[in-house]
């Protein structure tokens, strides 16, 4: 039909609806990711059945699997996938999973391929395959895929109850599989009022990736949470340090070689601008947030690895993402002339997430936004040499920071660290780490989210443990912004315990094979500074 | 003059508002999408931006609507349809030339008010029917704004009728001939257009729909539905900028140009505003906000009819 | 008849049989947000009746007035209530025989005052046109003129129930935040802290600080295992 055809054109020529489910290793690809979130030719949804095209970036761990189905059978029709897959990530069960989705060649791209190793990362690659897809679903060249997971219901309910349809007796049960709202105590005075059990899984937009909640709610507000096994937890991986490193995360890699401090503080400052453009999306200011998410990828290089971007990168390109940097913080900031926007920043984050100042030692801009100064950098002599002065935010009570005062410690931190690298770049490129320097002497390395530790948790898993009396009691708005302000990494959370050693300790044995089958528990070593 | 411009036939009068109100949504969509170009940074290609809107909109409608479990399936169709509806009560109410109002009543405020709180059961039932957690929640947070904003929202109105001595949209337009109610009620339009956004659910107000409950009230609709509820919603926001423009800004009066023209530069001047306030305005934490509604507008809008009465006499 | 006649009949039947059935519909329905909305559409229907007796102000202010309320209804009978879908077949309704007795009692009591009692007869002018805004102004005299006591004393009166309700309800409380609850407010530790080490003695004098002892001894006494839980969307 004519009609129809020229329906499916126009849809074709619009932006493609795209939902990104973060699987393991996006640490690499997430700056190809945020160039493809700022690629006008795609438009990132936060709800699946908005979206025609889902975008898994990154290998498939065990425990996603039937969730990332889940979203898949979500999608409204027509719906494509395209698999973001490195190279190292293609196991059988992986190439299985894409062909039980239907996946065609085009659909699967490598970013290490020779032909994608742009600046971009595969970026290109992956958004022409996208669009590709999406046209092909529009116009209807190709068929929708169909749901993968069996139409089943929730939970079983035919005939289980004495009136057959799920309940328990007259009231409560799982009636037509969904979980009836008892009544039980409100948190503030013990009134009965409904609660609701309600399980937020993996893979929830406004929640950080992999993060999966069993709330009990009453209305919006979160009468008792708990948290869910991390999905990004590999058993197998544990021990094998180096795991972080390879990921791409230039600070882990620093406690066992050497690395310009210009590439930590320019990843430094990508990563707390990329963090600003989340919760400024979360706050409904996503055009800002696009804003800052350029500012972001102009900081630092796109590179894959750690290894490329060793070799240092001029730094005249810092000026003007600092000098932009420095005045977004100051129009944030200013009380004195509000009358640029964006307005309510201040109004929708203060007061929202606060955490007692104990709590809080070595977690970074978390610890140093409640008034801690605690900054592994002041140890460092290379530091130091360039004037370091750790930057606190003054809390005027005695808990500890909150939201707001969290989102101007990462963007005064992102302003500092711009200033380093360019002062760093001006000094002779001076490099930080390496195997002896961490570690003695008390010196660690201080990580966007924290302290890292050599051999110590990474500081997501610390954060991780704060969260459940975090959210309770909050209401539902205020729980997504405190869960935002701590800056959670599932992923970095899941990879184990930090690589290198404290001085005096031996060489760790390398896991074997055998020790992958046969390990069923974590060894925890404690990763005290000597 | 507008005689010439405004038909007589009920039919056609009824065609000129729907022409207006699509015109109003395609031009709030267009407005919203420059400006949150210009404040990303990124570049603007004309023909897409104008284009924009119609693609999108078949983008819409070559999706396939989505199912729940047990959800309430004739309430669950019945908002969006249920929301144009009201949308089209609000506009017809609005006067958009000298001669009449398509359903220019006598009470012509109530009427409108009326159809704002019917918004909030449309909101509502949009978010409770799908039985899901997120539109469920949207749901209970768009119950709480609207029912804090319908008071200042009805008591600007009165403040606004005062002088007209008369509830019909039509007298206040022609109440303002000498000085419009923006001037001589400074407290009026401000009210007016914090209302409007919490009633609408727009800018800074947008809790139902919120990307911190992943969508809300549509998240879990997709194709022909969704494109039915935005569209509804942009009607309502329409409806809602020309009744400001009636109440506020003179209506149609003004010179050289024929009344609807006027109506239809000034509303599109309202809608620019609350359209802006998206992209300018973080989201409010809504606890607060209901009580800053409530401490803080009623009785400014209390303020403001007594003042209004208070210059009368 | 003339065809507004016609017309003006045909409405009454259309919105008079509707408020009935609605009216019905509300017992008869099992979720409870239905029930609120049925009730809500047979509101709907009666101010559309007002509306054809040209009482335009009455019937527009009902509607407006039904659709808040209404939504409250139904919004606190999911709080408070245990069913309220209707999912299950637990009832809400008690001792049916009182029920209908009272029921039938009440119909016949209402229906012989409807159809014997004298109301006045006060037809409006015969006119081209109603003058609805006359008719308002009329209600606006009559308000403030002969019934000003009775309305001023209920509106006075409402306000200042809204007024407490939200005072009561607001997070700062005279006694603490609402968060606190009915515990006794105690100072907070570091204040307290702070007065032992100085040895600072305010004379027993209790700070309304935040109460925020957190002693939640409510247990989950219902402990339902409720399966899969519910992930975010529909079926899978």
């Amino acid at each position: 039909m004519g009609l129809k055809d020229r329906l499916g054109r126009l849809a074709a020529a619009a932006p493609a609806p795209v939902f990104v489910l973060a699987g393991r290793g996006t640490a690499r690809l997430a700056p190809a990711l945020d160039r493809l979130a700022l690629d006008p030719r795609l438009r990132f949804v936060d709800s699946p059945r908005q979206a025609n095209v889902l975008l898994l970036a990154g290998g498939a761990a065990s425990r996603l699997l039937r969730p990332a189905l889940r979203v898949h059978d979500q999608m409204s029709r027509p719906r494509g996938t395209v698999w973001w897959l490195p190279g190292e990530e293609r196991s059988p069960a992986a190439l299985r999973l894409a062909r039980t989705l239907g996946l065609a060649a085009g659909d699967l791209v490598d970013p290490d391929r020779p032909d994608h190793a742009d600046p971009a990362g595969g970026a290109e690659a992956v958004a022409r395959a996208i669009v590709r897809r999406h046209r092909e679903l529009v116009t209807g060249v190709r068929a929708t895929e169909p749901a993968v997971l069996p139409d089943e219901e929730p939970a079983p309910w035919r005939g289980v109850g004495p009136f057959g349809q799920g309940g328990e007796g007259m009231m409560g049960g799982v009636p037509y599989g969904r979980p009836m709202a008892m009544r039980g105590p409100d948190l503030s005075d013990g009134l009965e009022l409904d609660r609701l059990p309600v399980r937020l899984g993996p893979f929830y937009p406004p929640l950080p990736s992999g993060l999966v909640l069993d709330l009990d709610l009453q209305g919006d507000v979160i009468q008792a949470v708990t948290v869910g096994a991390n999905p990004f937890d590999r058993p197998a991986w544990r021990g094998d340090g180096d795991r972080h490193g390879r990921d791409g995360d230039p600070f882990a890699a620093a406690l066992t070689r050497p690395v310009p401090l210009a590439v930590l503080e320019r990843a430094r400052a990508r990563h707390h601008l990329r963090w600003l453009a989340r919760v400024l999306a979360l706050l409904g200011l996503d055009a800002l947030g696009r804003r800052v998410l350029g500012l972001s990828l102009a900081c630092a290089p796109v590179t894959a690895r750690v290894a490329d971007a060793a070799e240092g990168n001029p730094a005249d390109d810092l000026e003007p993402p600092r000098r932009a940097v420095e005045d977004l913080a100051r129009r944030l900031r200013s009380r004195i002339s509000p009358i640029t926007p964006p307005w309510g920043l201040a109004g929708a984050t203060r007061g929202v997430g606060r955490i007692a100042r104990s709590r809080l030692a070595g977690l970074g801009p978390v610890a140093r936004a409640a008034g801690l100064p605690d900054d592994a950098r002041s140890d460092d002599p290379a530091y130091r040499a360039l004037g370091f002065e750790p930057i606190v935010q003054r809390s005027e009570d005695a808990e500890g920071g909150d939201a707001w005062t969290r989102l101007l410690q990462r963007l005064d931190e992102a302003v500092q660290a711009l200033d380093l690298a360019l002062r760093a770049a001006r000094a002779g490129d001076p490099t930080v780490g390496g195997p002896g320097v961490v570690g003695s002497a008390g010196r660690a390395i201080e990580g966007p989210r924290g302290r890292l530790i050599p051999g110590g948790d990474p500081p997501s898993a610390r954060l991780l443990a704060l969260v459940a009396e975090l959210l309770e009691g909050l209401e539902w708005g205020d729980a997504v912004i405190a869960l935002a302000s701590l800056d959670l990494d599932l992923e970095e959370a899941g990879r184990g315990p930090l690589p290198g050693r404290t001085a005096g300790e031996r060489e760790p044995r390398r896991p074997t094979r055998a020790d992958r089958t046969h390990r069923s528990h974590r060894t925890r070593r404690k990763g005290e500074v000597a | 003059m507008s005689g010439v411009l405004w038909p007589h036939s009920i039919w056609l009068q009824a065609a000129a508002l729907a022409g207006f109100v699509l015109g109003g949504i395609y031009a709030a969509d267009l407005m919203e999408r420059l400006l949150g170009r210009y404040v990303a940074g990124a570049g603007v290609r004309a023909g897409a931006l104008l284009a924009g809107p119609f693609r999108e909109a078949a983008l819409l409608l070559s999706q396939q609507r989505s199912r729940t479990e047990r959800p309430d399936a004739p309430a669950w169709a019945l908002a969006p349809m249920l929301l144009a509806g009201l949308a089209a009560v609000a506009a017809g109410t609005v006067p958009l030339g000298p001669s009449a109002a398509v359903a220019g009543v006598d009470s012509g405020i109530v009427l409108f008010g009326a159809a704002m709180a019917l918004v909030m059961v449309c909101v509502f039932l949009h978010g409770w029917s799908a039985n899901s957690f997120a539109p469920l929640v949207g749901g209970y947070r768009f119950v709480a704004q609207a029912l804090s904003f319908e008071m200042p929202l009805a008591l600007v109105l009165i403040a606004a009728a005062l002088p007209a001595e008369s509830l019909s949209f039509g007298e206040i337009v022609r109440s303002q001939a000498g000085l419009w109610n923006v001037v001589r009620q400074p407290l009026g339009l401000p009210l007016y257009l914090v209302a409007a956004l919490g009633v609408t659910f727009q800018g800074p107000l947008a809790t139902p729909d919120a990307a911190d409950l992943a969508g809300g009230t549509r998240a879990e609709v997709s194709g022909a539905a969704l494109l039915a509820w935005r569209l509804a919603r942009g009607a309502v926001l329409v409806a809602v900028a020309a009744v400001g423009a009636a109440t506020f800004l003179g209506g149609w009066s003004g010179p050289w140009l024929p009344g609807p023209a006027w109506t239809v530069l000034k509303t599109l001047a309202l809608l620019a505003v609350l359209v802006a306030s998206r992209h300018l305005v973080a989201r409010v934490r809504l606890e607060r906000f209901v009580v800053v509604a409530w401490a803080v507008l009623i009785p400014l809008a209390l303020l403001d009819v007594f003042l209004t009465g208070v210059f009368l006499l | 008849m003339s065809p507004s006649d016609l017309t003006t009949d045909l409405l009454f039947w259309l919105f008079g049989a509707g408020a009935v059935v609605s009216g019905y519909l509300v017992f008869r329905t099992d979720s409870m947000v239905r029930a609120a909305y049925w009730l809500l559409a047979s509101f709907a229907g009666t101010g559309a009746l007002l509306l054809l007796l040209h009482a335009e102000f009455l019937g527009l202010v009902l509607i407006l007035m039904m659709a808040g309320e209404m939504t409250i209804m139904a919004v606190f009978m999911v709080m408070f209530m245990m069913n309220p879908a209707g999912l299950n077949p637990m009832t809400m309704v008690h001792q049916h025989k009182v029920a209908i007795a009272a029921g039938v009692i009440a119909f016949l009591g209402l229906g012989a005052v409807g159809l014997l009692g004298e109301f006045p007869e006060r037809p409006l002018p015969e006119t081209t046109s109603v003058d609805s805004a006359r008719i308002t102004a009329d209600l606006g005299r009559e308000l403030l003129g002969e019934s000003m006591l009775p309305f001023e004393t209920a509106g006075v009166a409402l306000l200042a129930t809204m007024i407490g309700a939200i005072a009561l309800a607001s997070r700062k409380g005279r006694f603490g935040t609402a968060d606190a609850g009915s515990a006794a407010p105690e100072p907070p530790e570091e204040e307290r802290r702070r007065r032992e080490h100085e040895g600072s003695d305010d004379g027993g004098h209790h700070h309304h600080g935040h109460g925020h002892d957190q002693s939640h001894e409510h247990g989950h006494g219902q402990d339902h295992d409720h399966g899969h839980g519910h992930e975010h969307g529909g079926h899978g």
